[in-house]
């Protein structure tokens, strides 16, 4: 197999911008989903079966329908709704989010349900409120326990911002189409991207590591 | 100080308090015993709706806790509860653990709430614990803790649920020796526990408790030595 | 031991029928007539990417179009059966690179850049690129298109043709995968215009009134193009096939077919020309 790195080199410049967007939309998505994720928990686990339906709903929706689909519905439904046009970048963001915050809800709620019963009541019982309680004694302790699954749904969601190059962001998946349509070429791009995906999530689970083990020792 | 009007309450089709009628004064103390199923616990938790009841009224300083408008938290600031369990915040150190509560709920100032932490670790015996985290310390002093904690919020009374029951034996002392005190300097106190020594000595009361009905209460000398119903004779025949 | 054999044997019956369902998906196979030689010839595999109306696309879950029709008339002549796989775009240049596949037909057009690693047929279709914008656009010619954001098919013609204009990896050009996203961007705004060729832009202009969509013609700018077959390189099938192509050419079953997918005759002359 004849591998031309001197077409790579080529598409440098274009898969160096790629990175930058990937990277920008996975940390977008990442700290998006991650507030909107805890907020979909706790509204998920309130007790009124009626105010955590649209939750729920929610939850299912997200989990249960293809990425690739949501993000064309974000990008040619919702996105021109909003800013009158669309916008590939935009759209991503959105949609990674959204989609993220579905994952991470569950995150959440299985963590927080984690946490023993007699932690809520014992801040209860001091006269903290419900939200008190879940701020200072539930969500510090459900927080590490959560650490590491919330670390593969990151590394998840950084994966997944590939599709976005179905609504032509330039990221960079995109441009390993375009270098691969260009040259007519499978491994040049693929493999390339590839190793940079490869790194980017090295480096994210060394942060979520870092992070554990600091929490670790508090 | 603590008045409970017809209480009942049903976990699904388990009825588990059936009909609880009983006044506490102020700096008296209430020792409730019984069988386990009894409902003692359930009652405990009730008082200050831990667990919601399903019908009757507790008044609390004449306040009726069961009413919708009543500010819950604003009662249990003033209610402390010792669990079976300790259920000390794992994650932060002994003090912060006793300060919390004080600062976040009372809004008292850091200064403050620290010093009040210090003199009750001191009265409980655990000033040299202040930095420790729960997870480093024995059964008796986390429970010791536990107390302090509930005391940081200056209540003005106090529930214990069995506060001894998960010790080891050798520790149970030092814990009852914590909450003589507390009687002595005149706290309220309902103590729900399997210590008869405890009951007998400190309890200005004791109830009896079983199937979800409060059987017999008497003060402590009488119900241990002249029981009238045959339920507490039957009891009292097996734990004395 | 019996049980865990026939589970065995029911998972391995479900594999067979996925790849059957995989590679057989909406296959057309050529009529069985044989016509000149008795011998039987092998079935060609042939791979396309149906995302392309009207040359190739899925109608209710078989490919159909234009080229497909060709195909079975090609078929019919030369003897061979076809068994056309919907492959997707890329796939089509991999497999015929590997030789896993006989022969392309899927609106590729030939150029001297894709002939260094494939073979082609002679021309079977014209094509040319054209602009389509919104009716109240004030693109009038390719070179209007400097500066505007251009959404084309990635790897098409009209991208390189747009390439040429505005200049390559410009990002004002948005490369979708498939025609329909790139006319999407269009209508909802994240796009002035679509480049693509015409026979894609006026079916679509010509089936969605609606959507206020005009088409602009820049014989200039760009060039015609002609489609071909595409086989693997050195592929001993080109001159049957071609023999094949200028039979439906004189016997008017060309002209059929052109007509009934685009409603218009074809130029065949020109396309003739092109053998010269």
């Amino acid at each position: 197999m004849d591998f031309r790195f001197d077409l790579i080199w080529n598409y440098a410049p274009f898969f160096l911008s790629g990175t930058l967007l990937t990277i920008g939309l996975s940390f977008a998505g990442i700290l998006i989903g991650t507030l909107l994720g805890l907020v979909i928990a706790l509204g998920k686990m309130m007790r009124n079966k009626w105010l955590s339906l649209p939750f729920v709903c929610y939850i299912g929706f997200f989990r249960g329908t293809p990425l690739f689909v949501q993000i064309l519905i974000v990008h040619f439904g919702v996105v021109p709704l909003i800013l009158g046009q669309s916008n590939g970048i935009v759209a991503g963001i959105i949609a990674l989010s959204l989609n993220a915050a579905a994952y991470i809800a569950e995150v959440f709620r299985s963590g927080i349900q984690s946490i023993d019963k007699g932690q809520m009541e014992a801040a209860r019982s001091l006269g903290m409120s419900h939200a008190q309680a879940m701020r200072y004694i539930i969500l510090p302790q459900a927080f590490k326990r959560i650490l590491p699954p919330l670390g593969n749904e990151f590394i998840a969601l950084l994966k997944d911002s590939s599709l976005v190059s179905a609504i032509a962001a330039p990221e960079l998946t995109y441009w390993a189409q375009q270098m691969g349509a260009e040259y007519f070429k499978v491994w040049e791009p693929y493999l390339t991207i590839s190793l940079i995906y490869l790194i980017l999530t090295l480096s994210l689970s060394a942060v979520v590591n870092r992070l554990e083990r600091r929490m670790a020792t508090e | 100080m603590i008045k409970v009007e017809n209480l009942k309450k049903t976990f699904g089709d388990n009825e588990v308090l059936k009909d609880i009628n009983v006044e506490v004064k102020k700096q008296e103390v209430v020792v409730v015993i019984g069988p386990s199923g009894a409902g003692k616990s359930t009652f405990l938790r009730c008082i200050n709706l831990l667990d919601s009841i399903t019908s009757g009224h507790i008044f609390i300083e004449s306040v009726d806790i069961t009413d919708t408008k009543t500010d819950i938290n604003k009662i249990r600031a003033e209610v402390g509860m010792v669990f079976q369990q300790f259920n000390l915040f794992p994650h932060m150190k002994v003090l912060d653990n006793i300060m919390l509560a004080p600062m976040k709920v009372k809004k008292v100032e850091k200064e403050k709430a620290q010093k009040k932490a210090l003199e009750l670790l001191k009265k409980v015996g655990l000033e040299e614990k202040a930095d420790a985290y729960p997870d480093s310390l024995s059964g008796g002093q986390k429970q010791r803790i536990a107390i302090a904690r509930a005391l940081a919020m200056e209540p003005k009374m106090m529930l214990f649920d069995e506060p001894t029951s998960a010790l080891d034996p050798e520790m149970v002392g030092e814990v009852l020796d914590v909450m003589k005190q507390l009687a002595k300097d005149g706290m309220t106190m309902v103590v729900v526990t399997h210590e008869m020594g405890f009951a007998r000595e400190v309890g200005d009361r004791v109830l009896f408790m079983d199937g979800g009905y409060i059987v017999e209460e008497n003060e402590p000398h009488e119900l241990f030595s002249h029981p009238r119903e045959e339920r507490t004779k039957a009891f009292l025949s097996k734990v004395l | 031991m019996k049980k865990k054999l026939s589970i065995f044997s029911l998972v391995l019956a479900f594999i067979l029928v996925l790849s059957a369902c995989a590679s057989g998906s909406g296959s057309s196979s050529g009529s069985s007539a044989s016509s000149s030689s008795g011998t039987q010839k092998k079935t060609l595999r042939v791979v396309d990417d149906a995302t392309y109306a009207p040359f190739e696309y899925m109608d209710k879950g078989k490919i159909v179009g234009f080229d497909v029709d060709i195909l079975n008339a090609l078929s019919k002549e030369t003897g061979y059966k076809v068994q056309l796989a919907n492959v997707g775009w890329d796939p089509v240049f991999v497999e015929l690179k590997n030789k896993t596949a006989d022969m392309s037909i899927s609106a590729i057009t030939i150029n001297s850049q894709r002939k260094q690693t494939y073979d082609f047929s002679v021309p079977y279709f014209l094509s040319t690129n054209k602009i389509l914008v919104k009716k109240n656009s004030n693109i009038k010619s390719g070179a209007d298109l400097k500066g505007k954001v251009i959404a084309v098919q990635t790897a098409t013609t009209g991208q390189a043709a747009v390439e040429k204009i505005v200049g390559q990896n410009n990002p004002n050009v948005k490369k979708f995968k498939t025609i329909n996203l790139a006319i999407m961007e269009l209508l909802n705004g994240g796009a002035d215009a679509v480049v693509a060729d015409n026979t894609v832009i006026e079916e679509y202009a010509k089936n969605n009134p609606g959507q206020n969509l005009k088409v602009i013609m820049d014989k200039k700018a760009f060039a015609p193009e002609f489609y071909g077959l595409m086989y693997p390189k050195g592929s001993n099938l080109r001159s049957v096939f071609d023999k094949a192509i200028n039979t439906l050419y004189a016997n008017g079953t060309y002209t059929k077919i052109y007509q009934k997918w685009f409603k218009a005759s074809p130029d065949v002359n020109e396309l003739k020309a092109q053998q010269k």
